[in-house]
């Protein structure tokens, strides 16, 4: 999926230090030193998943879309928040080319 | 349950095993999925005591296995807290690491649970572990030893005598305050095979990997698979289910070419162990091995390989009689005065740590021999089939 990120657009990434485990739905994510577990379900699993690489919200979005037809932004949006808020992703630019 | 739950985990080692390929996964399936929805509740407890729920998880993913709705959640829930505790071991493992590396020891081997995680599993959930093991130089056992008690693990065990875990013992266990453990192996097996096994050849072709961005190195697919064989075969009088289950992984993947494992196998003086893993995993329902099940017709093994192995089987990780047979292989009368003193006079330390005496170690390596001795009045002891 980062090949068709726009260099300089502004990308989505899992933190570094993240340890994880899937069980059916449910992600569990660990970051070294955080000392809580994470437990992710839904929309947020779903887009921790889909960031194995780094992705643009239009990309999430476009992902989202056949599973959620209506108001993937919305949901891919708050997804991206709770994640960044829970301290596993970030918002970086994709590199220049 | 009992009677049910054994041949239940026969076939489970097979169903939930690493790496069977779409062609295996039909012939299992032809028959229909297996219903264990009766009796599932303790099926699922069961497993979860032996740290079989990743194959059970596997199993139901291939379609394998059914389970009531209510079974399938006690599943999940079962999953989730081995899994969080895998996660927990492997933090641990990355401060470890990066402890020993402080402490100048930056070369390890990841064994078993990380490694068989992250290297041979289809997906690293489906294998879940309680401990933590890493490979160690054997020069560097002691200091490592020291570097992570200053961290806080404890040894529980004094070393039997000053200078034997870094040249013979097969590792030495520390315990974290937390109850975290981590077994630091000098090499993979103890007795005789630990003398023949070249240690070296542990070390050499690393397998990397990453986690939580920290790098590690595991040992080279051949020496895993052979390692999997040792501890299935060596590691115990009755292999853990979770042993069988890695081990049928490892042999199903060799299966078209089991060449090279065979050869290191020789190299290790360890054809009698490769040879009763394969039989281990032959009288399993349903693993169908042909490459390796042709290696085990066609392959003498001695009396005497036969009787090093059993011996070394029924002492398990106890330092029973087995282990003063691996004083015949040592080239060194040094090596050997040292070796058998170690496992014969252990220091008062050791022995007081393990609540033991001279007198009550004696009967320690006297029992299993009694044990051993064929009733003269009885049936011939059990003489292996011809394979």
């Amino acid at each position: 999926m980062s090949e068709v990120v726009p260099s300089g657009e502004e990308v989505i990434v899992r933190v570094a230090d993240a340890l994880i485990r899937r069980s059916g739905g449910t992600v569990l994510i660990l970051r070294r030193r955080a000392g809580e577990m994470v437990r992710l379900e839904g929309p947020a699993a779903a887009v921790w998943d889909e960031l194995v690489e780094p992705a643009s919200i239009d990309d999430l979005v476009e992902q989202a879309g056949a599973a959620v037809p209506s108001g993937a932004a919305d949901v891919v949006g708050a997804a991206v928040d709770a994640l960044e808020a829970k301290g596993l992703v970030a918002r970086e630019r994709s590199p220049e080319r | 349950m009992r009677d049910r739950s054994a041949s239940t985990f026969d076939e489970l080692v097979v169903l939930g095993a690493a790496g069977l390929d779409e062609a295996r996964c039909g012939a299992l399936a032809a028959a229909g999925p297996r219903d264990w929805r009766d009796g599932g509740d303790a099926l699922v407890e069961a497993v979860a005591g032996s740290r079989l729920v990743g194959a059970l998880v596997t199993a139901l993913e291939r379609g394998l296995v059914v389970l009531g709705d209510s079974q399938l959640q006690q599943l999940h829930a079962a999953h989730v807290t081995a899994l969080s505790s895998c996660l927990r071991l492997e933090e641990r493992l990355c401060d470890v690491a990066e402890t020993l590396a402080a402490g100048g020891i930056g070369d390890l081997r990841v064994v078993k649970g990380p490694a068989i995680c992250h290297l041979d599993e289809d997906d690293p959930s489906a294998r879940t572990f309680g401990d933590l093991d890493l490979l160690v130089r054997g020069e560097d056992l002691d200091r490592a030893v020291a570097v992570l008690g200053e961290a806080g693990a404890v040894r529980p065990y004094a070393e039997r005598r000053a200078g034997f875990d870094g040249r013979f013992a097969k590792s030495v266990t520390l315990t974290y305050p937390d109850g975290i453990e981590i077994d630091l192996h000098r090499t993979i097996c103890d007795g005789v095979h630990a003398i023949r096994l070249p240690v070296d050849r542990l070390w050499q072709s690393p397998v990397r990997f990453e986690l939580a961005g920290v790098g590690f190195a595991a040992m080279d697919p051949t020496a895993r698979v052979l390692h999997a064989a040792y501890h299935a075969v060596l590691g115990s009088p009755v292999p853990a289910p979770m042993s069988r289950r890695d081990l049928v992984g490892y042999l199903v993947r060799t299966d078209h070419d089991v060449a090279p494992v065979v050869a290191e196998a020789e190299r290790w003086g360890g054809v009698a162990v490769l040879h009763e893993a394969v039989a281990i995993v032959r009288v399993l329902p349903g693993a169908g091995l042909r490459g390796w099940a042709a290696w085990a017709d066609s392959t003498e093994v001695t009396p005497t390989e036969l009787a090093i192995v059993a011996a070394q089987r029924r002492d398990g990780s106890s330092y029973g009689r087995s282990r003063l047979r691996a004083v015949a292989e040592m080239d060194r009368w040094r090596d050997r005065y040292d070796y058998a003193r170690g496992v014969l006079v252990p220091s008062r330390r050791h022995l007081a740590d393990r609540g033991l005496n001279r007198w009550s170690m004696l009967g320690q390596l006297v029992r299993p021999a009694r044990a051993a001795r064929p009733d003269p009045k009885g049936p011939a002891p059990r003489r292996r089939r011809s394979t």
